[in-house]
């Protein structure tokens, strides 16, 4: 018996320990007196986008430049600029060459009469216009961008058991799960209750927690309120005495701009009709037309469902189509037999109707009909053709004796006409609009109706006169064709120091015509360097008068100026009687500048010098952001060249180019990127003065001597030491909070794109040796493998409200700046959050 | 020495015969079992348990908070709550029934409430908490019923005739969540290009109940007045058509086999009340350059409890259970419930019968998880005990990263 009890009570000690055991259980010798938790949790955060192109900087760049600087688009950026001095005799003389040809240019736009047929015609010509038809979307087509829909009844003098103080009512979901709709957002909706039985204060609908205020025993506008048949609706409200209430509440006028699943066989109509009256083209004339083809129309809108269409075409009273159409599209089929009075306009009128289950949903997208007409104008009535004749320019006054003009259209064919022109009743006449031309006098008015029918949407018309087309009298009279022209060009000074003489070889021909004219017109011409052509001119029908200076050799000791003046004289105003138009008037001179050449300069033996100030100034060059830049070496080439051409000459030459002289002769090419580099450097003005002794000699009409200076500076450095970009102050005290829960932070980026050609590094924080605390090198290409570790000790250190920074290209890195390049940068956070904790147990 | 010969072999059969490891009014209830009660003529016998499973807290955070070692939180040690959410049972009944035994008719009246509340909060919440959380991720969840509540009232008696018992019920659902209405949904999405990150949580709870939840002391009142009125006006239908549903259990239990029909609903009961939580909110994170946007915005409904016109019906999904055991010294046995919307429980035990004591080793098992339970018995005729005690886990055998959770359960049975 002593035995058994053993094995029972081991078995039990098992059975106990199997328990503990199995509760995996370490039971503690007495109860905790601390609980001590460590919290590990890593933790990974964006924080911005960069998204920096360098072509949107260069604009900074190109605002500053003179025309002769030049931004090369290219990778790295190529600043580069040409400018060039030459002295030639096509050069020298080019001033005075320019004023004889204004002056003479002025001549010919005061000598100028002219009346002809092609003159007069030109104005009886031109388009009609008829109406366009574009592709239109009518919008909204619904009066308050809702469909109004039928009153709903939710409760109907419901007794409802009532206490004192707050209640709510729950409206049954079998009352919602008959709604006609699963989810039906009331854009506007007067939301009627009526509580009885009870005294109520403070009645709200409570819908999916949105609560509306109401009024007992009236209808309350609300809007906008979303009810689904999974809703929450309640009635809240405070009674002050306790009973039985009956309640009914009602969804009176509600108008839907959002419904899924609407069962339209419970609405009263069985149906939703959405009703459309929009003009889709207005006009404020009163002649008349008449249409052919078709518009289709397309609903543009968030419905589903059985959808049918009937549209009506009107114009006033008068329907121009019908159409209908099921789903979203329709067709309008125009009646091509109507005219209509374009002022009345056309209006499509229509009814959408849906039936069965359907869904819409105008809260976003306003419901719209696209409109695409392709229809054309197939017949004009009563169309106006107004045009008024003015007199030609210095034409006085100006009447026909005989003759007709003729209008005559393409794209249509014309069936009546009725109208006056100048006084004459006009005609129609093999199928053109006649004007009779007898007693006509200019200006006179068009005013035409024309009936016609159309053949085509672009419709010209033109005008021919009839051979026996007469002018009885003209009377011409300009003003400007009796003044003076007057030339007088000095010679410059640097011609001056530079040549004793230069021989000139000039021949202009003024081309006149006076045709028809009778009455005396002369021109008196004058100047100081004419060979042949001066003196006083007779014009007489068409002809020519040549002004010439054949090898006239121009002394420069002496000459001081060109002088020229040529003086019209005629009598006005200018009578001219019985003229056929197709012959026409005409009073003309037109110049023409057969050559002007200067054969040959004979240069000074003497020291010529030439200054031309400042070119440019090297300060202006990198604007603000950009004037790290002139802290690079940079790898400029900038070449001055001199050459003679077509010469003997073989004169040396001194470039004074800011302060250093560079001297050249004859085809030489000169280096003086140093002092460009310097200029740059030293933000200097770019200046230059030219000194040359051309020893004497003479120059041929081909000869030039040039010089030349052109500079590349490709945006291509070298850092020589550590550039600083950008400095400045960050605010990152907010680190301070952070730094007692994080055990790391990583700064890791999920985009690093640098293509900028920049190579820099990103200093943040300083150590008090100087030394930064954290480095982010931003190299060429993907650098988005970087990471930026900032242990627990470096937060700390950063944690300040002006934690400096700064971005370097570090010494010895050669940097381009690419017009294509960008800067693409996603920076996140990644954290490794420690929080260790221990809180005492024990209540003392 | 009749009487003193019957008393010793009732005592000994009581004694063999009163293991009780299977509690008629347990999850595997069935009524026929207090015929193992040892009840002469009348007993009355109060029970209570309680059992809360969880998965937040771990065995070795368990262990380190008994002996006061760091309790660490990472992802490792809330693998349980990252992978499936936090979840949180409470599972508590109590009451009372007696037995009145008329040679071999007996009536047992009693009285319980049963009750249980789970939370289960989605997943997203203990991703961000515990989890790795990367950018480029999402996180996306909806929680239906994420407040599961289920506490209902019961009065009731049945009548055990040899195997066969019959039991009438009255249930009044005291706190019942809507599942229609009860759903939680949280969000997360982050990226590095564009630059932005957004949560999102929403949570709508709605509990049904026959009583106004919000004024205790006048649904009392309402229940007490309206019990009266129906007294003296005879109208108990319609008390009890206010307050209660009726349901009525079928069952047959032999000493080895026993199979229990329970919940068979032939009037529902009705909840006449709602409260309803609502709350929502949203932040929203943006950059762009030097644009950076935080934007946060949430709402909170106060709890609103709510009239039904409609009233709800509250209906306990049917209930089979049966059980299987043998023995005497060495006690075994095994058991099972089902319930029609798919809940089930099995269990099995072992142990041995001591006499005055008794001492058992249980293995449960269910959908969520595992069960191990210590029983102790002690018989005194007069007064009997059945004390249970349980380890819940997520894993059958309990290590390091097992969730457990614990219960008691304590049978108290007096008289004759």
């Amino acid at each position: 018996m002593k035995g058994s009890k053993r094995v029972y009570l081991i078995l039990s000690t098992a059975f106990v320990l199997i328990f503990v055991f199995s509760c995996g259980l370490r039971i503690p010798q007495k109860a905790p007196e601390k609980v001590s938790v460590k919290y590990t949790k890593y933790l990974e955060f964006p924080i911005t986008t960069y998204d920096l192109k360098v072509k949107d900087l260069t604009s900074q760049f190109e605002n500053n430049m003179p025309n002769f600087l030049t931004l090369r688009k290219e990778d790295p950026i190529v600043l580069s600029f040409a400018t060039q001095v030459e002295y030639s005799p096509a050069t020298l003389l080019k001033e005075v060459q320019k004023q004889i040809q204004q002056e003479l240019g002025n001549l010919s736009n005061n000598f100028n009469i002219r009346i002809d047929a092609s003159q007069f015609l030109s104005q009886l010509s031109g388009s009609v216009t008829l109406p366009s038809f574009v592709v239109t979307e009518l919008s909204p087509f619904l009066g308050s961008a809702a469909i109004p829909v039928d009153n709903l009844t939710l409760l109907e003098n419901q007794g409802v058991p009532i206490n004192i103080g707050a209640n709510s009512i729950t409206i049954p979901s079998s009352i919602l799960d008959s709604l006609y709709f699963s989810e039906a957002n009331f854009y506007t909706v007067n939301v009627y209750i009526n509580i009885t039985g009870v005294s109520v204060s403070n009645v709200q609908l409570a819908v999916d927690g949105r609560n509306v205020n109401l009024n007992n025993g009236a209808e309350v506008p609300v809007t906008n309120l979303l009810v689904k048949k999974s809703s929450n609706v309640q009635i809240k409200f405070n009674a002050s005495t306790s009973g039985y209430a009956q309640i009914s509440l009602e969804f009176r006028n509600p108008a839907l701009n959002y419904f899924k699943d609407l069962d339209t066989s419970q609405l009263s109509n069985g149906k939703i009709e959405i009703n459309i009256n929009n003009q889709i083209f207005t006009s404020s004339e009163n002649w008349q037309m008449k249409l052919s083809g078709t518009i289709p129309t397309e609903i543009i809108a968030n419905i589903t469902g059985n959808i049918s269409q009937q549209f009506t075409l009107k114009s006033g009273s008068t329907t121009i189509g019908t159409g209908s159409g099921s789903g979203k599209t329709a067709t309008i089929s125009i009646d091509n037999t109507k005219f209509f009075t374009l002022s009345d306009g056309i209006t499509i009128e229509g009814v959408i109707t849906l039936t069965g289950t359907v869904s819409a949903d105008f809260r976003t997208q306003m419901p719209k009909i696209r409109v695409t007409p392709s229809v054309n104008v197939i017949s004009i009535k009563d169309y106006p053709l107004a045009i008024n004749i003015p007199l030609p320019e210095n034409v006085q006054e100006l009447t026909f004796s005989q003759g007709k003009i003729y209008l005559s259209f393409n794209g249509l064919s014309l069936t009546n006409v009725s109208g006056t022109f100048g006084g004459n009743s006009v005609v129609l006449e093999d199928e053109s609009l006649a004007l009779p031309l007898t007693n006509v006098s200019l200006p006179a008015s068009l005013n035409v109706h024309i009936d016609a029918d159309v053949s085509s949407p672009s419709i010209t018309y033109s005008s021919l006169a009839s051979d026996d087309a007469k002018i009885s009298m003209a009377k011409l009279m300009s003003a400007t064709a009796v003044q003076p022209i007057v030339v007088n060009q000095p010679i410059p000074d640097f011609v001056k120091d530079l040549a004793n003489s230069a021989t000139i070889d000039l021949q202009i021909d003024l081309n006149y015509d006076v045709s028809n004219i009778t009455s005396a017109v002369q021109l008196t011409i004058a100047s100081n360097f004419l060979t042949s052509g001066e003196g006083q001119h007779n014009l007489n029908g068409t002809g020519t008068i040549s002004l010439k200076a054949e090898n006239k050799t121009i002394d420069f000791a002496t000459f001081q100026a060109f002088n020229m003046t040529i003086t019209p004289t005629l009598s006005v105003p200018i009578i001219v009687e019985n003229v056929l138009l197709k012959d026409g008037i005409n009073l003309s001179i037109s110049p023409k500048f057969e050559k002007f050449e200067i054969t040959e300069v004979s240069l000074k033996n003497a020291t010529f010098t030439q200054d031309f100030g400042t070119i440019y100034d090297f300060g202006n060059l990198f604007p603000e952001d950009f004037d790290f830049l002139s802290s690079f070496d940079f790898n400029i080439e900038a070449l001055v060249g001199f050459d003679v051409t077509n010469s003997t000459l073989s004169p040396d030459a001194t470039l004074t180019i800011s302060g250093d002289k560079v001297y050249l002769t004859k085809g030489t090419r000169v280096d003086i990127g140093n002092i460009i580099k310097r200029l740059i450097k030293n933000k200097e003005q770019l200046t230059m003065s030219i000194e040359m002794d051309t020893g004497g000699g003479t120059l041929a009409t081909d000869s030039e001597i040039i010089f030349t200076l052109e500079s590349n500076i490709p945006l291509q450095l070298h850092a020589p030491t550590d550039v600083k970009v950008k400095d400045g102050t960050i605010d990152l005290s907010s680190l301070e909070n952070l730094k007692d829960i994080v055990k790391v932070a990583k700064l890791k980026f999920s985009v690093f794109n640098n293509t900028t050609g920049l190579q820099a590094r990103l200093n943040l924080g300083k150590y008090p040796n100087g030394q930064p605390i954290v480095q982010v090198d931003i190299n060429s290409g993907d650098n988005s493998n970087t990471v930026v570790e900032i242990p627990k000790d470096k937060l700390e250190l950063l944690a300040s409200n002006a934690t400096p920074w700064e971005i370097i290209v570090p010494a010895g890195k050669t940097i381009g700046l690419n017009y294509n390049g960008t800067l693409n940068i996603a920076p996140f956070l990644a954290v490794d959050l420690e929080v260790a904790t221990s809180v005492n147990l024990r209540s003392n | 020495m009749r009487i003193k010969f019957i008393a010793l072999i009732f005592i000994f059969t009581s004694i063999v015969s009163y293991p009780m490891v299977i509690q008629p009014f347990g999850p595997y209830g069935n009524i026929s079992l207090v015929k193992e009660d040892i009840t002469a003529l009348f007993k009355v016998v109060p029970f209570a348990d309680i059992e809360i499973s969880q998965n937040l807290l771990n065995i070795d955070n368990l262990n380190a908070f008994l002996n006061e070692e760091e309790i660490v939180i990472d992802k490792d040690a809330m693998s349980a709550v990252v992978n499936e959410g936090l979840n949180i049972f409470v599972n508590a009944n109590m009451g009372m029934y007696g037995h009145f035994n008329l040679f071999g008719f007996r009536l047992i009246p009693y009285a319980k409430i049963d009750g249980n509340i789970g939370i289960k909060i989605p997943k997203t919440f203990s991703s961000l908490l515990f989890d790795e959380t990367k950018t480029g991720q999402t996180y996306e969840d909806e929680v239906q019923e994420f407040l599961k509540a289920n506490i209902v009232m019961n009065v009731g008696g049945a009548v055990v005739l040899g195997p066969l018992y019959i039991g009438a019920n009255l249930y009044s659902p005291v706190a019942i969540s809507d599942k229609d209405h009860t759903i939680a949904s949280a969000s997360y999405t982050s990226s590095a290009s564009p630059a932005y990150a957004e949560l999102n949580v929403s949570a709508n709870a709605r509990l049904l109940s026959s009583y106004l939840l919000t004024d205790i002391n006048y649904a009392i009142d309402t229940l007490i007045n309206d019990a009266k009125n129906a007294l003296e006006t005879g109208s108990i239908n319609s008390f009890i058509q206010n307050y209660a549903g009726v349901s009525l259990d079928f069952g047959l239990g032999w000493d080895n086999f026993g199979i229990a029909i329970k919940n068979f609903v032939i009037l529902p009961a009705k909840a006449t009340y709602a409260i309803d939580v609502a709350a929502d909110g949203k932040i929203v994170y943006t950059g762009d350059g030097t644009n950076i946007t935080y934007d946060a915005t949430y709402n909170f409904a106060e709890p609103s409890v709510s009239y039904l016109i409609e009233p709800a019906e509250a209906i306990p999904p049917m209930q089979i259970s049966a059980y299987l055991k043998g023995g005497s010294f060495l006690m075994w046995g095994i058991a099972g419930s089902y319930w029609m919307d798919g809940n089930w429980m099995a269990k099995g035990f072992a142990g041995f019968n001591l006499g005055i004591t008794k001492i058992y080793y249980m293995l449960g098992m269910n959908s969520a998880g595992y069960s191990h339970t210590l029983g102790l018995g002690v018989n005194l005729f007069f007064v009997n005990a059945d004390l249970k005690l349980t380890a819940t886990t997520n894993q059958i055998i309990p290590v390091g990263q097992t969730t457990p959770g614990v219960g008691v359960a304590l049978t108290l049975s007096g008289g004759l």
